[in-house]
């Protein structure tokens, strides 16, 4: 029990952690501060030791004599949910490398007009009620979380067409809209993975009522 | 060989018909590309349900032997890379049906000097023949051949490093192509991440055969 207690914490650390990258990355665009997103790509290291850990940690207590069947399920969701959660810390990484190789700092009428700092915090809200749904285990919050990402899919259906315009009307400004182009991508596959994610708690809870 | 090492080979099996499946995916994709074949893009997204029904299978029969076997040392690691290395194809399977989509929604044949500036063809070249020896190296459980990937990799970053900027020149002489051109940068970030899939695939098996490695020497100082 106390095995499956401390990896249940580390992965709600690893959790932490990735919400402090995907926090950092948007301040990175908003403030349009380098050395934050190198910081980004720095801890990427600590997240890839963290997710280490947790597989090792997972390993140990499968080879643990007192290991039970019916902790298997668990291990299986934290084995899924490591991956998933290292995915979305990449995808942080991705968006800091897009804000370090840009030249001058983002257009405020751009940033606006494709809501791409709306669609950072809402990718950011999404994945905090991830967590709530992991910790607390209940499916209701992993329906919040769906509701949230099609409306995340709404507003990020204008974004498109608006970026195209931004280009045919300035295209001396392609060095600002193709990484904005580059980083909505990244979130729209961040989205993808919390859903995934989410998909993973839901089932195990409900296996667990069941 | 006990029941234990029957399933792991099966197991192994199965990994390896998965592998296959992604890589006809990403072949598939890689024609549809080349000829703007619209017919081969909506095959590779059907494949994609035959993918995510053979993760399926994998996870519960990996998970089925932990319960009937419990399993320890090198044969715990094993299925524990299993696992990792079936979400990483996963993955790609998606990454192939992404492209697919892509090209379903691209409306005129992609322009040939966009195709050729950018080196997205090369890449998916290089991204289809890093998965292949991947293959090899889990097959043979090769070492060697999978640490080859890390090398081969850096072709991928070099495309995608450089994506912003050669996109950038090809729409300064060629505005009116917008739709396209952001498809195919949309295609080079993708095919970026076969190359770390693959990546994280070569580390799982490297982790498993120095564990097999270690078990070995272990048995033969006894």
């Amino acid at each position: 029990m106390r095995y499956k207690e401390s990896i249940r914490k580390e992965v709600i650390e690893m959790w932490e952690l990735i919400h402090s990258q995907l926090t950092k990355s948007l301040s990175a665009i908003v403030l349009f501060d380098k050395d934050l997103a190198r910081e980004v790509i720095l801890i990427e290291e600590r997240v890839n030791s963290s997710e280490l850990m947790i597989d090792s940690d997972c390993e140990n207590f499968i080879a643990l004599k007192s290991f039970s069947q019916t902790d298997l399920p668990f291990i299986m969701i934290v084995l899924k949910t490591n991956m998933l959660l290292e995915r979305i810390g990449d995808a942080a990484v991705h968006i800091a490398n897009e804000i370090i190789h840009t030249k001058k700092p983002y257009n405020t009428r751009l940033l606006e007009s494709t809501h791409l700092t709306e669609l950072f915090r809402m990718v950011i809200k999404i994945f905090d009620l991830s967590l709530s749904s992991f910790e607390n285990e209940d499916s209701s919050s992993g329906e919040i979380v769906f509701r949230r990402a099609e409306a995340f899919q709404e507003i990020n259906s204008t974004s498109h067409p608006t970026l195209k315009n931004f280009i045919k009307n300035n295209p001396d400004q392609l060095d600002q809209a193709l990484p904005i182009f580059s980083i909505i991508k990244n979130l729209e596959r961040v989205v993808d993975q919390i859903k995934d994610l989410t998909k993973e708690v839901i089932n195990y809870s409900d296996a667990k009522v069941a | 060989m006990t029941k234990l090492d029957a399933e792991l080979s099966t197991i192994k099996e199965e990994a390896i018909e998965m592998w296959t499946l992604v890589q006809s995916q990403l072949q598939k994709g890689l024609s549809s590309l080349i000829n703007f074949d619209k017919d081969l893009a909506r095959e590779v997204i059907m494949i994609e349900r035959r993918v995510n029904g053979a993760e399926l299978k994998i996870d519960r029969d990996c998970e089925d032997i932990f319960a009937i076997y419990s399993p320890v040392a090198v044969d715990l690691r094993f299925l524990l890379a299993v696992l990792k290395i079936n979400t990483n194809l996963e993955r790609m399977g998606d990454i192939a049906e992404g492209i697919a989509k892509m090209i379903m929604d691209t409306k005129e044949p992609f322009k040939k000097d966009l195709l050729k500036s950018t080196q997205v063809i090369e890449m998916y070249h290089e991204s289809l023949q890093i998965v292949n020896e991947i293959l090899i190296a889990f097959e043979k459980e090769d070492s060697a051949m999978a640490r080859g990937i890390f090398k081969r990799d850096e072709f991928l970053d070099h495309v995608n490093r450089k994506a912003n900027d050669l996109i950038t020149d090809y729409l300064k002489e060629h505005p009116e192509d917008i739709d396209q051109a952001l498809t195919v940068l949309s295609m080079i970030r993708r095919l970026e991440r076969v190359g770390d899939q693959a990546e994280n695939i070569a580390e799982e098996i490297i982790f498993y055969i120095e564990a097999k490695v270690i078990k070995h020497i272990n048995r033969k100082e006894k």
